[in-house]
């Protein structure tokens, strides 16, 4: 499984966990990136780009939904998938973010095995 | 916005315990402040907005970070270093506990925002314990597992 997945979460604990579902999904250790915020994610992506991008919200410099405005405007980045991984409850702003190209969501708190559907879910689609 | 009360949240908190890592926790009678002095991981955030603000603050124990890093990472409870994932453990339970809060709080119908949390020595840790546990709008939520402590407040 060749895809080029980007963590973004300023938690490194779920960092760790959203590694160890990718990993176990068969994705090549060296194909898994993380950034702790939006503007690491940018950056990365326009060094190399990813299929997919595990997206929480609630972040510290560049959030999640500034983020996703931010990648709209780059048209080479149109393909990149997100899903969000988030506490964001909002129906108000999660529909902004499905505006904004956001096809998947999980809710934290969540079970190990629901991020491993997520992440089987998006590959089938990548 | 909803009072939320000490009772109806702590079934939300090992809810949220057992899906992130397994975690299975109980409610302790320990009082409070004695509950306190077993942790030394602390960790708080602000749900704030027009209508005033809620502060959420986690304290853990070395056990018990260990037991919930280990279980969201795959790993033998030895083979976490409390004093590496200490910080990140308990800042990632109170953003996810602060999570909770807001949806019972009132959810789409308050206008408030999740803050982002950030470390909390122990000191203030015991304030803001004390005034939850003290407080007219306050609670305070003990837990114990096979791990350790847990103790989580809140008050507005």
């Amino acid at each position: 499984m060749n895809y080029k997945i980007l963590i973004v979460d300023d938690s490194p604990l779920l960092r760790a966990t959203a590694r160890r579902a990718v990993l176990q999904a068969g994705v090549p250790p060296a194909n898994v990136r993380e950034a702790q915020n939006g503007q690491e994610a940018l950056a990365a992506l326009h060094a190399d780009k990813a299929d997919v991008v595990l997206l929480d919200v609630n972040m510290p410099v560049m959030d999640g939904f500034q983020f996703l405005e931010a990648k709209q405007k780059v048209p080479q980045l149109a393909d990149v998938q997100v899903a969000l991984v988030t506490t964001e409850g909002n129906q108000q702003r999660l529909a902004r973010m499905a505006e904004l190209g956001v096809r998947h969501y999980l809710r934290k708190p969540f079970e190990p095995e629901e991020l491993r559907a997520l992440v089987a879910t998006l590959f089938g689609q990548a | 916005m909803t009072t939320v009360t000490r009772d109806r949240f702590t079934g939300t908190l090992q809810s949220a315990l057992e899906r992130m890592a397994f975690v299975l926790a109980e409610p302790s009678d320990t009082p409070p402040g004695e509950a306190l002095t077993h942790t030394g991981h602390h960790a708080a955030i602000e749900i704030v907005g027009e209508v005033g603000s809620v502060w959420l603050g986690v304290s853990a124990s070395a056990g018990f970070v260990r037991e919930l890093a280990s279980g969201m990472m795959g790993l033998d409870p030895d083979d976490v270093d409390a004093d590496e994932h200490g910080e990140p453990t308990v800042g990632e339970l109170a953003n996810v506990f602060g999570g909770e809060l807001l949806l019972a709080l009132g959810g789409d119908r308050l206008p408030m925002r999740l803050g982002l949390p950030r470390a909390v020595g122990d000191e203030a840790a015991g304030e803001h314990v004390d005034r939850a546990a003290d407080g007219p709008d306050g609670w305070v939520v003990v837990l114990r597992s096979d791990g350790g402590w847990l103790v989580v407040s809140s008050h507005r």
